[in-house]
């Protein structure tokens, strides 16, 4: 049974560390799919809500000066609910239309390091302090006139990772006992032939020990047969040849001056 | 007892093993991974939703735009570039087409790329559920004119999960070879060895001899009469040594048994499976970056006058010509410090090289470093080969080898397909730090696996009273394999699986998993098929069909890429090479004895032989590369394959009726 049970742990250990291994890549995944698809789509938005903007920017109109503007910001943040705010900010970073009320003064500093890194291109980011997608808006001459930056909550991500992880353990932790218990018999039916030797000797061991007590009241020891039957005569020739010895020391030491 | 019982059947419980663990993790992977693909499925289709509806509220808004300025409905100029433009934008779009109430098709754009396989998989038709079209209607004023529909992939999931998928099957594979390795080695330590202690132990005792301790542990009865066996001993020499010295003298002479007269000695029994699992972990380390390397290489800073090409093969090169100059004097060392503290001292070095590697921002370094690894891998893997030797009850039987050789491709195998895997996810760094860290774990189960006698310091043989042996002789059959075969199989392994395909496939925009995914393919056929092989290779059909079927295999498998290409095309070459080689392998080993009388220096020759091939042609492909491309290099490759095969076949055939006529 301990010898089952040895070759059973180590072969449930591999899956669960193979189980473990799969779900951390899929959550990793998880969070790298979600945050695209969020992410994509505000950009979009974002590029969407741009388009008046950058007109008004090709014709060399500072973006403060666009009529209606926080009317197209909000029917863009009308698209979804979680959208928390859209920012229009010029070169300076400077907020000049949001749908924020009171709008902040400026770009958060997570957003220009992002901003920064894309350099020029569309983009989105999970930062400390919020999920910020942006685009730029370029003017007459191709220089960045400034922008468009929509702000999303950002723990939403998380907590959906959280909720996938803890779905994705809770399948691994099933799956796992259920294919633990099933190799647990297919373990136990195809490797019952080494079971069976280990558990022969185990059992030979065990009759020699009883038999070398009995043997000390008087008792034979029992000659042994089968496949075993090697080890058993081992066992009972170097019990003799021990208890010959010891005989022999124990004599000597009566002897001795 | 018998032998094959007290063994513990170890081939037999192996294979039994490889069919449950096959079982039991796929199993695992496949349920797992149906229930992430659903609750995947089930926490994007709100965003999905969403996106669907995005891309319906903007096209209605344009169109409902152009409609307000009076264009017709049927008359907006540009509906289909805008919608392709919009398709190119969201990857989980089919499908958008704009109709008329009448269900008159107005615009409508396809995505052009076909489902794949894995789309086309019908796991992913039944557990993908989400709704897939999605509709918007457009109005003109008051009135109802038509609607934009959007379709979505029903598999978008599956498609983004595929990585992850073919991911996880790499690590099921490589979690398989490790489940069976500790298997194994769970076996042979609970059971396996203390049996073979207590018999040799038991063996001396039956003769009167109470010299001899062994380590105690073992499962159950096992441990119990370990114990009992030392106690036999330890009870005797105590009482003996409590004897006056008179007495103790007159007593040994007497009496009908040996007592060891100070502290017992404890018996260090040898075995093959001492080294298994340290070697493959050590295998496993060392191989981390076989399928990324010359990609590293080639990425790194380098100095004007080497070119891309040259860079990414130098360490290839390096670590080849480093194997090859410290292969000789390998079996020396082990023999003069003892295979044991051989490999625990190529441990350290090894690991150090693998962390300056992977932080290596040049390709001198990289190149060094290789080279420094190759020296120590060389002499960690004689070490363990010598040790191997030394502990099979009949030395440097076939058994012994081909275990060695098994260990080592199962790890190769290991480490190139982790390798690339981490790699991919986490960066070559990661890869690196991770094969330094495998590295110190193999070392750390040398240290406690390898205290058999087979691990220490042996004796130079004295030299034979006939003097030196003479100097073999081989003959036109030997070189004409050698040259012929060995050394076209070494190169094309060297050129087209460690540096091609990693490049070739690089190009065509895979990434490091993919490319170790494909890598792997090489040493998958040499891990499943190669037993089978030497079983063919020793029966009925022997070695030399198997070595010129396998010839012309990868011949052709290098060929067929003259035929077609692309990222599948590689794929079954690279297979197909490896299926070929392994056909190869050990026939060729057992027809380079045979060609050489049996002299063991034949092997010597052609192991040297045929890594100078490869380095030669390695660095020829390099050189060459620039000018006649990938393409070129493989088909003269294949050409060099098949050549080298048809004049080792005209030569054997000669020889064989020059024989014959010679009677």
């Amino acid at each position: 049974m301990a010898f089952f049970i040895r070759i059973w742990a180590a072969v449930t250990l591999v899956n669960f560390a193979v189980l473990t291994v799969f779900v951390a890549l899929a959550i990793l995944q998880f969070g790298s799919i979600n945050s695209g698809l969020v992410g994509e789509r505000l950009v979009v938005l974002a590029g969407h809500t741009a388009a008046p903007f950058e007109a008004a920017a090709k014709i060399g109109l500072p973006l403060s000066t666009v009529r209606n503007a926080v009317a197209l910001l909000e029917r863009a943040r009308q698209t979804d609910d979680a959208i928390l705010a859209i920012h229009v900010f010029d070169a300076s970073g400077r907020i000049v239309h949001s749908t924020a009320v009171p709008a902040p003064a400026a770009v958060p500093p997570g957003a220009v390091a992002a901003r920064t890194a894309a350099g020029g291109e569309p983009w989105y980011r999970e930062t400390a302090e919020g999920f910020f997608s942006s685009i730029d808006i370029a003017s007459r001459d191709g220089v960045t006139a400034g922008g468009i930056l929509i702000v999303y909550p950002g723990g939403g991500n998380i907590t959906r990772i959280r909720a996938m992880a803890a779905e994705l353990s809770l399948a691994a932790i099933a799956v796992l006992l259920a294919v633990a218990a099933l190799s647990a018999l297919l373990l136990r039916v195809g490797l019952r032939r080494q079971i069976r030797m280990f558990e022969d000797i185990d059992s030979a061991i065990a009759d020699f020990e009883r038999g070398a007590w009995r043997s000390a009241a008087g008792r034979p020891i029992p000659v042994a047969e089968g496949d075993v039957g090697e080890l058993r005569s081992l066992l009972a020739a170097a019990e003799t040849r021990y208890r010959s010895a010891g005989r022999a020391l124990a004599a000597a030491r009566d002897d001795a001056p | 007892m018998t032998a094959r019982a007290r063994g513990l059947d170890r081939d037999g419980l192996r294979a039994r093993l490889i069919g449950m663990l096959v079982a039991m993790v796929t199993a695992s992977v496949v349920v797992v991974g149906a229930a992430a693909v659903t609750a995947f499925d089930r926490a994007v289709e709100p965003e999905l939703a969403n996106r669907t509806q995005l891309i319906g509220s903007i096209v209605r808004g344009e169109i409902q735009r152009a409609l307000e300025v009076g264009i017709p409905f049927d008359a907006i100029v540009g509906l289909d570039r805008y919608l392709s433009e919009t398709l190119e934008k969201f990857e989980e779009v089919d499908r958008i087409s704009v109709t008329t109430v009448s269900g008159q098709t107005v615009a409508f754009v396809e995505r052009s790329t076909a489902a794949s396989i894995f789309e086309r998989a019908d796991l992913g038709e039944v557990i993908a559920f989400r709704q897939t079209a999605f509709a918007s209607s457009i109005l003109d004023g008051n009135q109802l004119v038509g609607k934009v529909t959007v379709e979505v992939s029903p598999l978008f999931v599956q498609t983004r999960l595929r990585d992850v998928f073919l991911d996880v099957m790499v690590i099921a594979l490589v979690a398989m070879f490790v489940a069976l390795e500790l298997a194994l080695a769970v076996a042979m330590t609970s059971v396996g060895k203390p049996l073979e202690r207590v018999f040799r132990l038991l063996s001396e005792q039956r003769e009167g001899n109470f010299l001899h301790r062994i380590r105690p542990g073992g499962l159950g009865g096992l441990g119990r009469a370990a114990a009992r066996l030392n106690d036999h001993v330890e009870d005797l020499v105590e009482r003996l040594a409590s004897l006056p010295a008179a007495v103790r003298l007159r007593i040994e002479t007497t009496m009908d048994a040996r007592i060891a007269a100070g502290r017992p000695l404890e018996l260090r029994l040898s075995d093959i499976n001492d080294i298994r699992l340290a070697l493959f972990l050590f295998s496993v380390a060392t191989e981390i970056a076989a399928a990324f390397l010359p990609l590293y290489a080639g990425a790194a800073t380098r100095p004007e006058w080497l070119s891309a090409e040259l860079a990414a093969a130098a360490p290839l090169v390096v670590y080849l010509v480093a194997v090859a100059a410290l292969s000789p004097f390998g079996a020396a060392l082990a023999r003069r410090f003892g295979a044991r503290r051989l490999f625990l001292a190529s441990v350290p070095p090894t690991v150090l090289a693998l962390a300056v590697i992977g932080f290596s921002g040049d390709v001198v370094g990289i190149t060094f470093w290789r080279g420094v690894m190759a020296v120590f891998y060389a002499t960690a893997t004689i070490a363990c080969q010598e040790y191997a030797i030394r502990a099979a009850p009949d030395r440097g039987s076939a058994r012994s080898v081909g275990a060695f050789v098994a260990v080592i491709y199962g790890g190769v195998f290991c480490g190139s397909a982790l390798g690339g895997l981490l790699a991919g996810r986490f960066g070559f760094e990661a890869a690196f730090v991770s094969g330094a860290a495998i590295a110190v774990l193999s070392g750390v189960l040398g240290l406690f696996a390898m205290r058999g006698r087979a691990g220490d310091p042996e004796p130079a043989p004295a030299p034979s009273p006939d003097g030196p042996s003479p100097r073999p002789r081989f003959g036109a059959r030997f070189h004409a394999l050698l040259l012929g075969i060995a050394v076209p199989m070494n190169a094309a392994t060297a050129i087209f699986v460690w540096y091609l395909t990693p490049l070739v496939l690089a190009a065509s925009g895979s990434g490091p998993a993919e490319i170790a995914r494909v890598v792997m393919l090489y040493y998958l056929a040499v891990v499943l098929f190669g037993p089978m092989v030497a079983r063919l290779s020793d029966g009925r059909i022997g070695p030399l069909p198997l070595v010129i079927t396998g010839a012309l295999a990868s011949s052709a498998a290098l060929l067929s890429l003259t035929v077609w290409g692309g990222f599948w095309a590689v794929v079954v070459a690279v297979a197909g090479l490896g299926l070929g080689h392994t056909l190869m392998r050990a026939p060729l080993h057992v027809l380079a004895l045979s060609s050489a009388g049996g002299a063991s220096a034949g092997l010597s020759a052609l192991r040297l032989i045929e890594r100078i091939g490869a380095i030669l042609g390695l660095a020829a492909s390099a050189l060459l590369l620039g000018d006649i491309g990938a393409e070129n290099c493989i088909r003269a490759l294949g050409i060099a394959v098949l050549t080298g095969v048809t004049l080792y076949a005209i030569v054997e055939i000669t020889g064989r009726s020059r024989s014959a006529r010679l009677g």
